[in-house]
């Protein structure tokens, strides 16, 4: 018996493990309560504002072609996006899961960055690097004696796509990387001595078995290039508009709310269905793995070849990653008149004697105790979710897994809106609530510590566990002795995923009415929004300080290894 | 050791909810405005009235002011604050359709001009103003030896090719004014003639001000982007000035406020109806309205007071300048024909 | 020339002991096992001649060709590793097949051959199985099917019983080698146990710390381990420390023993095995020309089945373990005994503890 937990606490564990409907009731009730009861109510509302039913106001949806090219466009950016951050970022978890060498972690925390840093800001990092007029193409142009800067990525696909890789590579390096290290490397050897290249051997062997985490990563980059909003409208120009855009201008700026609604429901059945596929063929293609110790498959390159590909990944990780990010720390310290640490002074200064002024190291704290209780709450929810999701599969998983996906996927607006006409009466009277922040967060991480978990769940051998249950531990010493320590690193990267959401996210706070608790985000978009030069350099310098905060938690957290840390 | 790790994180999440689950107490003498992120005011005013009329303010900011008033109007049924601040012209009928105001003829609106006040309820009283135009990059102008524009037909000349950066309607609030500018401006017969001109002569499209001013345009961007002429607004000169790395003695921007070139945005403010605290309320009013915030205004949030008794600090009067014929467009026809207008807009400039 | 020589190998790792300077060579159809602790190098010598590891410096040679710069892949080599490294998501048959696929074979050859290998380990009718419904036993047969199947031209075994329990170990032992022996097989064979060593191998190979000790036939290795170290790991308790003097007479410290082996110079120091069988109960017959005989205290006995194990504490102190028969009964511990030990159990190395 475990000494840490009494008698009664001990009994309600026990029959959480024997009635596995409870151990998913809990995120069924958070779901059912923040995000399908708010929703239902928008919708309801809508479709019928006075109690009649105005089917007018749709007219437009069904009349013209524009919402199904829109539907169309959003798919197959998405999808796009998709196949290039894995095709960019496998190199990267194959790296990161077999080899070790100096700066490692700090290479690793680099990755994790770019997902906090607001769009706005992305887009102008990008611009200063690879705009008409950003470094590259000024370096290129006075080079080679060019008269026009020689490639023009701006308001292009390119320009979003690549912007799209630049946020989500860390979900593949995370996702397929921490469980690429899990898996033998003598596999891989077997086949290559049955007369398979290195090639065949990766095509046929490596990508099936991980093709659980690789559907898990591609799911979540999907969904999340699916709702992107502002990357596409900044980088892209107003020619490209998702479904998303459409359902904030329909709501915000025309206030045609049953379109709004349409369209959510419209994106949320059509997720839904792409999230059945895929949580299918992800349960399909789980196959129960022999654990390996981590330490024993990290080597030193030590060949040319192991060399090349270490080296030739950093170089990756730095230009693609590293670049946009140091442009945006170097603009931080670039004044007119050279190097200062003039914004970052600045940002102490009450300049206008501002009511809503707001202290950094205020901001700094209220963005990490919305970290923190997102990655708590997130990390718990999303543990109990899993470890039923993990269980041989019903009916209900394959409905259950791809429903835990739809809060990602649902348009910030809807759900903002939501809240504000459910959650008005006691005991959830938490429209004004600074709860809800947390919440709302969570409902965004929660689909990541999912995720990040069922694949390690599900290759964990039932003999081991059985062999555990026989040899007289209960269930929850089972998962504590045995799972726990297996899946503590996927834990891991799922509660950096939830804080890192939380750190970033902007768009679902935006449509929560709150009292004054800025963030760190909050506080670069109001730099943002008006003009003069320390304005701008303000909002590099708290970008600056978001990521240091962001690679630090990050660095924290990998410190304190969940579990044993030894898988 | 992990158990009581996560029991302390635990622990932590607990006390920080405990301590801020319910910051608006219901206190008889609180009062809770309801407004957009850009809101501002100075410290010292706002104690000023809280001193003075014992009354508590609490804040309450919901997003941009098209969300802000959305969230408002869906509460309508049990309203979040007592007063809502941010409903400007382009949003008006739509708040005033929805009917979550209550009338209040404040004493101050003796002191405010008729051009502004747009509702004879007096269910929105107006609070202030901002032209939106055209800056342009001074140094730039100077350099080439052109002449800055003062005119939107400016904007056609060849020279002016490949110069401007405007916001897209759909998706931006000055984007929408400044195509309420050129409404007012050319007719509605004439402003999409005129668009298809400009989109001739090379105009970039951002999708918001953020990314025109910051990234497109060569004074916000240093240099990086490439277009001279922007869409912004007429106070926008001064707040380089407040806002630079180091002291400048002139701006370096400067705003087109001549020519009807501008859409005027008024912002206006109101009681919610339901409110159980009319009293206090209306105070509050006032105080936005009166002189003392008046003058406080301009330096947070970049407009004009509505207030004619209102001082313009020395910045302002020095660098921006009130259009004195703007471009008009009532806001009933902009709430009737806004997606129309924005819809035949983006056929004709982005498709 | 033999078909497989490994001439030189020198690995170092960092931290970890490596190869220092190996040399081997193999003919074909042998069977060559290299026997060692762990740790001792034989896993990574193993890789090295796969492909799968590169060696600092030296060559290994497959029918005179030098294999360096041949990918694992391209070398036609099998290997049989530790854990079987089956593949999760395939099912047997697919296992078996997959190097048969890579050779490009027809589906026909590939139905006919899988069918075959999986015939030669005794797994008819499981084609069809998943591999995570496999007893250990089982899988281990799979494994060795599928190295069988593409007819490799060398056959490398890491390990293989590693991860069985003992009973399956020596009922599988007999089995590999008659499977290895039927198809003629040249193969190289790692494992830490020397009775698997014995049951399987033509050559033995026995390594410690990077380098190899011995090579020698398994009874040849038995009966005249080269060193110490060699003696210890084949499981010999009996070494005794000693000098050489004239006529094979050793003298260590529980007494004098005469010899078959060639005595080097006399005055030499040496290092004397007495083999646990090298003893007997005289019986009532007295001691055959050149018999030492032993007198002591026997203070365990232990009853293994076939024959006891007893320890004996000699009158000068040594303590010695032997086998004898479980006829005649040996005496109840705390007794006296005296033994009769055959010149023919004892071996004769060199000293130094080399």
């Amino acid at each position: 018996m475990d000494r840490s937990l009494d008698g009664s606490s001990l009994k309600v564990i026990r029959l959480i493990s024997r009635k596995g409907i409870l151990l998913v009731g809990i995120p069924l009730l958070f779901l059912a309560v923040f995000y399908f009861y708010p929703l239902l109510r928008i919708f309801v509302l809508s479709f019928r504002p006075e109690g009649a039913w105005d089917p007018a106001s749709l007219s437009k949806l069904v009349g013209s072609s524009y919402y199904v090219r829109t539907l169309w466009f959003t798919t197959w950016q998405a999808a796009a996006s998709t196949l290039l951050t894995l095709a960019a970022a496998l190199p990267g978890a194959y790296v990161f899961a077999r080899y070790s060498f100096p700066g490692k972690k700090l290479l690793q925390s680099i990755t994790a960055v770019p997902f906090v840093l607001p769009t706005v800001v992305v887009a102008a990092a990008f611009q200063a690097l690879l705009g008409p007029r950003g470094l590259v193409n000024t370096w290129l142009t006075e080079w080679f004696g060019l008269d026009s800067p020689p490639f023009n990525l701006d308001r292009t696909f390119w320009f979003f796509l690549l912007a799209h890789v630049f946020y989500n590579y860390t979900i593949v390096v995370r996702i397929v990387g921490g469980f690429w290290a899990t898996l033998e490397p003598a596999l891989n050897e077997a086949a290559q001595m049955l007369g398979a290249s290195a090639w065949q051997a990766f095509r046929k062997i490596t990508l099936p078995l991980l093709r659980p985490a690789v559907v898990a990563s591609a799911l979540l980059i999907f969904i999340f290039c699916f709702s992107s909003f502002g990357i596409i409208l900044i980088l892209g120009g107003p020619r490209f508009a998702t479904i998303e855009v459409e359902i904030y201008r329909q709501a915000v700026h025309i206030f045609n709310l049953p379109m709004a609604a349409a369209l959510s429901i419209i994106q949320i059945i059509f997720t839904f269905a792409l999230m059945y596929v895929f949580t299918w063929i992800q349960r399909r293609t789980s196959v129960a793995l022999n654990p390996v110790s981590r330490s024993v498959m990290e080597r030193r390159p030590v060949s040319l070849k192991d060399k090349l590909l270490v080296g030739g990944n950093a170089v990756f990780i730095l230009l693609l990653l590293g670049a946009p990010m140091l442009a945006l720390v170097l603009r931080s310290f670039t004044t007119d008149s050279g190097f200062s640490t003039v914004f970052y002074q600045s940002l102490f200064e009450n300049r206008t004697q501002s009511l809503f002024f707001v202290p950094p190291l205020e901001a700094v704290t209220n963005s990490l105790l919305f970290g923190l209780a997102t990655l708590v709450m997130a990390s718990i929810l999303g543990l109990l979710a899993a470890a039923y999701l993990a269980k041989p599969s019903s009916r209900l998983t394959s409905w259950l897994d791809p429903l835990f996906m739809l809060p990602l996927s649902t348009s910030a607006v809807t759900l903002g809106f939501g809240f504000i006409i459910a959650l008005d009466q006691p005991p959830l009277n938490l429209r004004t609530s600074i709860l809800l922040v947390p919440l709302a967060h969570t409902l965004v991480a929660f689909p990541f510590v999912v995720r990040s978990l069922l694949p390690a769940l599900r290759s964990i051998p039932r003999s081991l566990k059985e062999a555990a249950a026989l040899l007289g531990a209960s269930p929850w010493q089972v998962w504590k002795n045995v799972d726990m320590p297996i899946v503590g690193r996927a834990l891991l990267v799922g509660a950096v995923f939830a804080l890192t959401v939380s750190l970033g996210e902007f768009g679902a706070t935006v449509f929560v009415a709150r009292p004054q608790t800025p963030t760190m985000p909050l506080a670069i978009y109001r730099f943002l929004g008006q003009p003069g030069a320390l304005n701008y350099g303000q909002a590099m310098a708290m970008s600056s300080l978001l990521m240091l905060v962001t690679a630090a938690g990050f660095l924290f957290l990998e410190k304190m290894r969940i579990g044993r840390g030894e898988f | 050791m992990k158990g009581r790790l996560f029991l302390i994180l635990l622990l932590m999440t607990g006390i920080m909810a405990w301590g801020q689950v319910s910051p608006l107490a219901a206190d008889e003498n609180t009062v809770t405005l309801m407004t957009h992120d850009s809101f501002n005011v100075s410290k010292e005013v706002m104690a000023g009235f809280e001193s003075r009329t014992g009354i508590k303010v609490q804040f309450l900011k919901a997003g941009d002011s098209g969300a802000a008033l959305n969230q408002a109007i869906l509460s309508k049924n049990n309203p979040m604050a007592d007063v809502f601040f941010g409903v400007d012209n382009t949003f008006m009928s739509r708040a005033l359709k929805a009917g979550i105001f209550e009338p209040y003829a404040s004493p101050l609106l003796a002191e405010i001009p008729d051009s502004l006040k747009l509702d004879t309820q007096n269910r929105l009283l107006p609070v202030d103003f901002g032209d939106v135009c055209l800056n342009y990059d001074k140094k730039w102008f100077a350099d080439k030896g052109l002449t800055p524009p003062s005119s939107l037909e400016d904007l056609l000349k060849p020279e002016y090719k490949g110069l401007t950066v405007v916001e897209n309607p759909a998706t931006s609030s000055p984007g929408l004014a400044f195509l309420l500018a050129t409404i007012g401006r050319f007719g509605e017969s004439g402003y999409l003639d005129y668009w298809k001109k400009l989109r001739a002569n090379d105009v970039l499209v951002s999708d918001g001000w953020e990314d025109a001013y910051w990234g497109q345009f060569s004074v916000g961007s240093k240099g990086k982007g490439s277009r001279p002429i922007v869409v912004s607004y007429a106070s926008s000169p001064p707040v380089e000035v407040v806002f630079a790395e180091t002291p400048l003695d002139d701006s370096p921007t400067a705003p087109v406020v001549t020519n009807s070139s501008c859409f005027r945005q008024i912002e206006f403010v109101g009681i919610i109806k339901g409110t159980k605290k009319t009293e206090q309320a209306r105070k509050l009013v006032d105080f936005l309205l009166g002189r003392e915030f008046q003058e406080d205004v301009p330096l947070q949030m970049y407009v004009f007071p509505a207030n004619k008794t209102a001082k313009l600090p020395e910045v302002f009067v020095k660098y921006s300048s009130v259009a004195e014929q703007t471009s008009e467009v009532s806001s009933e026809d902009i709430a009737a024909k806004r997606e129309q207008w924005i819809e035949a807009w983006t056929e004709a400039v982005l498709r | 020339m033999a078909l497989l020589e490994i001439r030189d190998i020198i690995k170092s790792f960092v931290g970890d002991p490596g190869l220092y300077g190996v040399s081997l060579d193999l003919e074909r159809g042998c069977i060559l096992c290299l026997l060692g602790p762990s740790g001792c190098g034989k896993t990574t010598l193993l890789r090295i001649v796969a492909g799968l590891e590169q060696a600092d410096s030296g060559r290994v040679l497959f029918d005179g060709r030098d294999m360096s710069a041949v990918p694992p892949h391209q070398r036609n080599f099998g290997m049989m590793f530790q854990e079987f490294a089956l593949f999760p998501h395939k099912d047997v048959f697919e296992n078996v097949a997959f190097g048969l696929r890579m050779q490009k074979e027809s589906a026909e050859t590939i139905a006919r051959r899988t069918a075959d290998a999986l015939a030669l380990v005794g797994l008819e009718g499981f084609a069809a199985r998943n591999v995570g419904e496999l007893s250990g036993g089982e899988r281990q047969r799979v494994a060795l099917a599928r190295s069988l199947a593409p007819q490799p031209r060398l056959l490398m075994l890491d390990e293989p019983m590693g991860a069985l329990d003992r009973a399956l170990r020596e009922r599988l032992m007999v089995d590999i080698r008659r499977i290895l022996k039927r198809v003629g097989m040249t193969s190289i064979f790692v494992t830490h146990d020397q009775a698997e060593a014995f049951a399987i191998a033509d050559v033995i190979a026995v390594m410690n710390q990077g380098r190899v000790e011995q090579v020698a036939p398994p009874e040849e290795l038995y009966r005249r381990p080269a060193n110490a170290t060699v003696a210890r790991f084949l499981g010999f308790h009996n070494l005794l420390d000693g000098l050489t003097s004239n006529d094979g007479i050793v003298e260590t410290s529980c007494g004098s023993f005469r010899t078959l082996d060639e005595a080097p110079a006399s005055g030499n120091k040496a290092v004397l095995l007495l083999r646990p069988d090298a003893a007997r109960l005289p019986n009532g017959s007295p001691p055959e020309p050149g018999d030492t005989v032993l007198e002591g205290i026997l203070r365990d006995r232990t009853f293994l089945g076939r024959n006891y194990q007893i320890g004996l504490e000699t009158s000068s102190g040594c303590f010695l373990l032997f086998e004898l028969p479980n006829e005649p009964r040996p005496p109840q511990p705390g007794e006296k005994i005296r033994l009769l030990i055959r010149p023919t159990g004892l071996t004769l190395m060199p000293g130094n503890g080399k």
